[in-house]
């Protein structure tokens, strides 16, 4: 019949659509892409290393969260008393949990980092494409690696390195996550994870350009990590190497020392490049210290809840070209005493769009004078001292001290060069000195000496990194935090 | 009792030496008598009501020429006198009621012979809630289906369950079906997006106006057929239609008024929140300098001061050394912030709907307005709909029909939540002492070129003013949307059918978002504009053989369809910063701004392809049985794992049909049914099975990072559901659905938590397994039914008892919760508070080195204990309504009894010195000091690192409630009055909407019980209090 076939045309145009099953299934995402693409050759790898460096350089992992929480933890910078709007103030008191929200943001961050340069690592020996490439974006990885690790040790060791080489520290993970296969991991020991460093930074340096090339590791950034790494464990002579390798005896430019520390010079050796998108705004490093230098008319402001005390400000000799102090006497910021600083600048005044420097050649000098001093190279250790010193205070001389006093001079003349820096209350616990909270204007919490090894200068493991991890249970969390 | 006294005044009202005329009324579908039947002389009020047996007896004036006689659920029949004085009569059953055809799954069904679980909400009852949402509308409506309106904001999203939540990652709303169709409802927006605490519903460019049923399918034999969309249930809309020969124009007009519900949070003013520093830092200042008091008091009121960031009195120096008032100081400043940012809003509502046609022709045609202000400074959201239905009858064997939506909807969403831009936790925040403009030291606003200027400073979000970001800043979501199908059916030999249906649902949404360049988070980059342009195009093609037969006492329907699908969605995001200061004539399209600080776009696609079948079958419509299976093949899982196959059986027994049951008059109904089967769910993220990396530049650099895990085993979760049900209609009068279901999810699909070691949090894997189980009940029974007088009464009531039964771990901590075997996946876990201890510190438990529960005033020990489930124990509503003549009158109360609430605005609102300058209760003014230490909160010191107010059962409250719905009066203009105005009927009313909130805990402050699922009251616009007017004319 005519409408039997007029209604099978209907039913077959109407199936005739399964036809295309095959792929009609399958679909592809536009926006991501798999691992292999990643890992393939030279180029490819590259794009994975630059995605890596913006995770290092989040404002929730390096950019601010680790500067700011060795900053105030130590004895001289606080937190202003009136509107900090809650930023830091229970790590500034020395009174968060393991539910604290910075220490588990750290972390994972830290952790995808390596995560990243594991995977590269994995493959890089099978990818395509220039030998000499290939050799530095592996150093690149490698040092990725290896800084996340120095920055996970810093902060949630039990002890520190030189104090229990077989202390608790963080797991060490080096090969890529297999979620099927993986059988967990426990804290690592201090000496694991340092010499899983040490291995890490010897080969990078060997595969490094030595181009200095901005934003990125280099050979002499690998030097400049192993001087530090070297200086925390103690292991003064290849410290004082390394530094020397590192710093060149390049001379030091006393204008560089006051630029505003929002672009590289000269004296830079590793930073972040934040481009005017992707920086935090507020949550930026310059945004916590900033304070308007003198003589600017604008309103231009961040949080500037980061301030100094008087102690610390009365260090520097009044001709030191680093004391860059403001007293806080203004309404708005509630008046009470402390001290902002104006080291830290924004390019064009305009808020966090700034670069930011994370090693300077100077910092290589001073490792180099304590580890001389270490090594009873007195003569060196103040030569070395001497450099930085003049360089900000026309009026230095060379130094005469010898023993302790020699260290805690250039312990002192540390602070003054790098606040600010992501030093603070870390040279407390390398050094082993106890943290002076004896300035009447910390606020908040009861005693005011904290020694070197107190375990509430330890962050504590994250409670989801406990919760998730069969391996690591609530007695292995840091003794505070238990 | 009713019926004597109906007879009493059967007699009474009876005129003496008249006619007398006895006779019996009988039920024609069963024989037996109808009791309570009227029988009324027509035309007058002389009437009586059958007895018992079904026999009247009435007294008629010999001018009577007709007797009516009627009852619910019979077709009302006349019948003339003539000189009978017998008149028997045998009333036909109202084919609504039993003969009632429901829209299902593919198709209609008769009511009796489906064994499924549906509920069906009529038109009526959806006009009852003035609300622009077909979710908010269906509130307490099905039991079973639960609906939590978490925030007040217009056109935001319910959270909707039908028999709790089945999934744990994957989507747990039900499939929504209109007009045959599966369409796309949720959030796509990134402006009112969940991270700032405010949606779009794509749902709200429907207009419940159109709307004629809606058909819920709660268990396995009714949502089955939708295969692997149909785990959490479907709901089925149905809009109007034309009916032939039935020409209607309806033109509805409705004003409203919304305001903010009672509050119940007492905020401190003024002078009792500078009091309460200035006592404390008096006292600190005293200590510090004994010998000068004068000196404490200038740095008590100076510190007071700069802690509140404002004045609040005109003097520099308001309090002395006792803490009270000096000669001539007085408070000058004492904003109500909630008074600020909230207001009263109207709402409009206008819509024209017209249908008719004859056999072969039909038509609905459609146009509405509506204009829904929120209550919060800012928001709004504004509808232009249409829609045209039609279907033609082409040839005997042949009809085609289209139905279209249109619609554009205009939100405004200013964030909720605890965004710090957000206006709703500025007016809970900010103290009384900040003013809302800048002010001389009389409290009087500063005028500054003739105008105002706004006050910025405040002690809890930098530079915001929620008044002020109102002006400056944008927040705009516009959503157009246009849902089209065609389809055709043919019949052909004997009892075949065959439809196939083709529809497309393209929504397109653009958005705005503007940062302003002088205060807040523009401030920085002097301004940022974001603009969105979305596109979600989904298509559906579905083609369906259908038989029907009946041989003899046999009946059998059988169906056979195929159906392909596809959805893409694209997306577009640019942003700018970099404006202009042009003073107020600066324009925040990106065309102004000097800098690109954003480009992106991408498009994400799926597609799924089913075939699937249905056999029903009944024996004497008394035995039923039906049966289905469908097979899905979906593109979000890797090639081996897409398909899966679902079934579902199901049978009735209409008890009440047997021979058996024929002496029991008074039963009507009694059907018991049974259904077992199983669906799927497959609502996740379109590609968790792959290994991904993720774009993120570096340095203006190209760079990925690695994102996601591989799964490559991901597969469907699959659901069972077994369900029991007993249908019970007794006296004609009432009607008892009982039901319960077993719903059995396996391989939930959820983020197994990983050690932050890995790289990552977590990974999609299929790892657990969860049971929802419970009972509902639903009743309805007509107390009253005459010529002029109905009086319904309804209830229904849910119970749903949820259980995880494995997971991977034995359990999991989610936030709040804790997922344990055996537990509830809305169980809190909180730590315990314990009181204030005996010198004003907080105290909690821990247990000790036995595991006894001891206190502790050190937060790092307090252990966290399961402390009740968020979800209530049961939950439902009861009605009643009323006619009366041409007046009508409703009233629905929702409950919700049992369940926990953890307020963490509560939380936000105590203090104990930690955070300085944010608002606080006024329990605070009884904290605990040394001279009061029977207090119920600890000590407040400036600077405290007690940390009293951390997460804890202080904050946990019991959630039973009760809530005056809504509440209608309307009245129907008589016949005599309408005719003169020249219209066919007309109608005006007057609903109220969310009226009235009984809550049992007395110390639970929260502004609105009905919260999203989790139990968390967060900072958001309340549901408001609605009061509307309507007029509803026929022409």
């Amino acid at each position: 019949m005519k409408i039997s076939i007029k209604l099978l045309s209907i039913i077959l145009l109407g199936l005739s659509i399964a036809s295309c099953e095959e792929d009609f299934l399958d679909r592809k995402p536009s926006n991501m892409v798999s691992e292999e693409i990643i890992t393939s050759n030279a180029t490819t790898i590259e794009v994975g290393i630059n995605g890596t460096y913006r995770t290092l350089a989040s404002y929730m992992f390096d950019g601010l969260y680790v500067p700011a929480l060795v900053e105030v933890t130590s004895g001289d910078a606080l937190i202003c008393q009136a509107n900090n709007y809650s930023w830091f103030v229970p790590d500034y008191q020395h009174n968060i949990q393991s539910t604290s929200g910075y220490a588990g943001s750290i972390w994972i961050r830290a952790y995808r980092v390596i995560d990243n340069a594991n995977v590269i690592l994995a493959n890089i020996d099978e990818a395509q494409g220039d030998e000499s490439a290939l050799a530095n974006l592996k150093g690149e990885a490698l040092t990725l690696r290896a800084y996340s690790y120095m920055k996970l040790a810093n902060l949630f060791q039990a002890e520190t390195y030189s104090a229990n080489k077989q202390a608790d520290c963080v797991p060490l993970r080096v090969q890529p996550y297999d979620a099927a296969e993986d059988p967990g991991l426990e804290r690592a020991t201090n000496e694991q994870i340092y010499l899983q460093i040490e291995q890490d930074l010897l080969e990078a340096v060997d595969l490094l350009n030595d181009n200095n090339r901005t934003g990125r590791f280099s050979k002499r950034a690998a030097q400049g990590l192993l001087a530090r790494l070297y200086l925390e464990m103690e292991q003064w002579q290849d410290a004082s190497d390394w530094a020397i390798a590192c710093h060149r005896s390049q001379v030091l430019d006393p204008s560089l020392i006051t630029d505003g520390f929002y672009d590289y010079n000269a004296e830079s050796l590793f930073g972040y490049d934040y481009t005017e998108t992707d920086n935090g705004i507020f949550a930026s490093h310059p945004s916590f210290w900033y304070y308007m230098r003198p003589g600017y008319e604008g309103e231009i402001y961040g949080y500037s809840s980061i301030r100094y005390t008087p102690e610390f400000v009365d260090l520097f000799a009044d001709d030191d070209a680093r004391k860059m102090f403001v007293e806080d006497d203004l309404g708005f910021f509630g008046s009470d005493g402390s001290y902002f600083t104006y080291k830290f600048q924004h390019r064009n005044d305009q808020l966090s769009v700034a670069r930011m420097i994370k090693m300077r050649v100077s910092e290589m000098y001073l490792i180099e004078a304590e580890a001389k001093a270490r090594l009873l190279d007195e003569v060196g250790a103040r030569n070395a001292l001497f450099v930085v010193q003049q360089r900000s205070i026309p009026s230095a001389s060379l130094s005469t001290n010898s023993g302790d006093d020699l260290i805690n001079e250039i312990y002192a003349e540390r602070k003054k060069e790098l606040y600010g820096e992501s030093f603070g209350v870390l040279d407390n616990k390398r050094m082993k000195i106890d943290v002076d909270r004896s300035s009447s204007f910390h606020w908040g919490y009861e005693s005011s000496s904290i020694t070197w090894n107190n375990p509430i200068l330890v962050q504590p493991i994250p409670q989801s990194e406990i919760d998730a991890n069969p391996l690591i249970s609530q007695e292995d969390q840091n003794e505070a935090y238990r | 009792m009713l019926i004597a006294s109906f007879l009493l005044l059967g007699t009474v009202i009876a005129q003496a030496q008249n006619g007398l005329i006895t006779g019996t009324v009988i039920s024609a579908e069963d024989g037996e008598p109808v009791i309570g039947a009227s029988v009324v002389v027509k035309g007058t009020t002389i009437g009586t009501a059958t007895d018992v047996d079904g026999k009247y007896s009435l007294n008629v004036p010999s001018s009577a020429t007709t007797l009516e006689f009627s009852f619910i659920g019979f077709v009302t029949q006349e019948v003339v006198i003539g000189d009978r004085t017998v008149i028997d009569v045998t009333l036909q059953s109202d084919a609504t009621e039993l003969e009632e055809v429901i829209v299902v799954a593919y198709g209609t069904v008769k009511k009796t012979s489906f064994t499924g679980s549906a509920s069906v909400v009529e038109n009526a009852d959806l006009e009852k809630v003035n609300t622009m949402s077909v979710n908010q509308a269906l509130l307490g409506s099905t039991p079973g289906l639960q609906i939590n309106t978490a925030s007040g904001q217009p056109g935001a999203q319910s959270t909707v369950r039908i028999r709790g939540t089945g999934s744990l990652k994957a989507g747990s709303a039900p499939l929504y079906v209109v007009d045959g169709v599966p369409i796309k409802t949720g959030n796509i927006s990134d402006v009112a997006h969940d991270d700032y605490g405010t949606s779009s519903d794509v749902l709200s460019t429907i207009n419940p106006n159109d709307i004629e049923s809606i058909t819920v399918l709660k268990d396995a034999s009714a949502a089955s057929l939708y295969g692997s969309a149909a785990a959490n249930g479907v709901i089925i809309i149905t809009t109007k239609k034309g009916k032939a020969g039935d020409s209607k124009i309806t033109f509805n007009a409705k004003y409203g008024v919304s305001t903010l519900p009672s509050m119940r949070y007492e905020l401190m003013n003024s002078k009792q929140i500078y009091g309460f520093y200035y006592d404390r830092y008096l006292q600190d200042q005293m200590a510090l300098n004994p010998a000068d008091i004068d000196l404490a008091v200038s740095n008590a009121n100076a510190l007071t001061i700069q802690t509140l960031t404002h004045n609040p009195y005109n003097t520099n120096q308001p309090l002395d050394a006792q803490g009270n008032v000096v000669n001539g100081a007085k408070i000058v400043v004492d904003t109500d912030w909630i008074d600020a940012v909230y207001r009263t809003a109207q709402t409009k509502d206008y819509s024209l709907q017209t249908s008719g046609g004859n056999e072969n022709l039909t038509y609905y045609l459609s146009g509405a307005y509506s204009d829904f202000e929120g209550i919060t400074v800012g928001q709004g959201f504004e509808r232009y709909s249409a829609k045209f239905n039609i279907k033609s009858k082409l040839r005997d064997y042949l009809t085609v029909g289209s139905e279209n939506t249109l619609s554009r909807t205009m939100q405004s969403t200013p964030p909720g939540a605890g965004g710090g831009a957000s206006p709703m936790r500025m007016a809970m925040l900010f103290n009384n002492a900040v003013p809302v403009y800048q002010v001389d030291e009389n409290g009087e606003p500063i005028i500054t070129n003739g105008a105002k200027s706004y006050n910025w400073h405040n002690p809890v979000s930098l530079d915001y003013n929620p008044l002020g970001l109102n002006e400056l800043d944008i927040y705009e979501t516009n959503t157009n949307r246009a849902i089209t199908s065609f389809w055709g059916e043919a019949t052909f030999l004997d009892g075949f059918k065959f439809k196939s249906i083709f529809n497309v649902d393209y929504l397109n949404m653009d958005e705005f978002r503007f940062y302003n360049q002088y205060h807040g988070n523009g401030q920085p980059v002097s301004g940022r504009g974001t603009k969105y342009i979305k596109s979600d195009l989904g298509w559906v093609s579905s083609n369906t053989l259908t038989y029907d037969k009946q041989f003899g006492e046999h009946s059998i329907n059988g169906l056979l369809g195929f159906e392909a699908y596809e959805r893409r969605f694209d997306f577009l995001q640019s942003e700018g910063t970099g404006y202009p200061d042009l003073g107020g004539a600066t324009q925040p399209e990106l065309d102004n701004s000097s800098r690109a600080s954003e480009a992106a776009s991408f498009y994400n696609e799926s597609a799924k392809l089913s075939t699937f079948g249905q056999m029903m079958y009944n024996f004497r419509n008394k035995y039923y049985i039906q049966a289905s299976l469908r097979r899905d093949g979906s593109s979000k899982f890797g090639s081996d794992k897409q398909y899966g196959t679902f079934y579902a059986v199901g049978g009735s027994w209409r008890v009440s049909e047997e021979e058996f049951m024929s002496s029991v008059e008074k039963i009507n109904n009694l059907t018991l049914r049974a259904s077992y089967g199983t669906s799927g769910n497959d609502d996740i993220a379109n590609f968790a099975y792959l290994g991904l990396y993720m774009p993120q530049s570096y340095n203006d650099l190209p760079g990925y990072v690695h994102s996601q895990l591989p799964n490559s085993s991901i597969h469907w979760e699959e659901n069972q559901n077994f369900n029991v049900g007993l249908d019970f209609r007794f006296f004609n009068r009432v009607n008892v659905t009982y039901e319960y279901y077993n719903r059995l999810s396996f391989n939930l699909l959820y983020a197994k938590p990983l050690p932050g070691n890995t790289g990552f949090l977590d990974i999609t894997t299929n790892m657990a397994d969860m049971k929802n189980a419970g009972h509902e009940l639903f009743i309805t029974a007509t107390a009253v039914a005459t010529n002029d007088l109905k009086w319904d009464i309804s209830l229904n009531a849910s119970h749903n008892k949820n259980e995880l039964i494995t997971i991977t771990q034995g359990k999991q901590i989610e936030g709040t919760k804790i997922w344990e075997e055996g537990g509830s996946i809305y169980e809190f876990y909180l730590e315990e508070w314990a009181g204030v201890s005996d010198d004003g510190r907080p105290m909690w438990y821990t247990l000790d080195g036995d595991g006894e529960k001891v206190t502790t005033s050190n937060y790092s020990q307090a252990v966290r204990f399961k402390q009740g489930v968020a979800s209530p124990d049961l939950f439902g509503t009861i009605g009643t309504s009323l006619s009366y003549k041409n007046f009508d009158f409703s009233l629905d109360f929702y409950y919700s009894l049992g369940g926990k609430i953890y307020d963490s605005v509560e939380r936000e609102l105590l203090n104990d010195g930690s955070i300085k300058g944010y608002q606080m209760l006024t329990d605070m003014l009884d904290c605990w000091t040394p001279t009061n230490t029977n207090a119920q909160l600890p000590r407040f010191v400036i600077n405290n690192s007690d940390k009293s107010y951390s997460r804890s059962t202080l904050f946990l409250h019991d959630a039973t409630y009760v809530k005056l719905r809504s509440l209608n009066v309307s009245y129907n203009l008589p016949e005599t009055l309408v005719s003169k105005i020249g219209v066919s009927s007309a109608k005006i009313y007057f609903s109220g909407n969310n009226l009235f909130t009984w809550v049992k805990d007395k110390d639970l402050k929260s502004w609105d019980p009905e919260l999203d699922l989790n139990g968390i009251d967060l900072m958001r616009t309340p549901n408001p209090r609605m009061f509307t007017f309507g007029l509803n004319i026929g022409l």
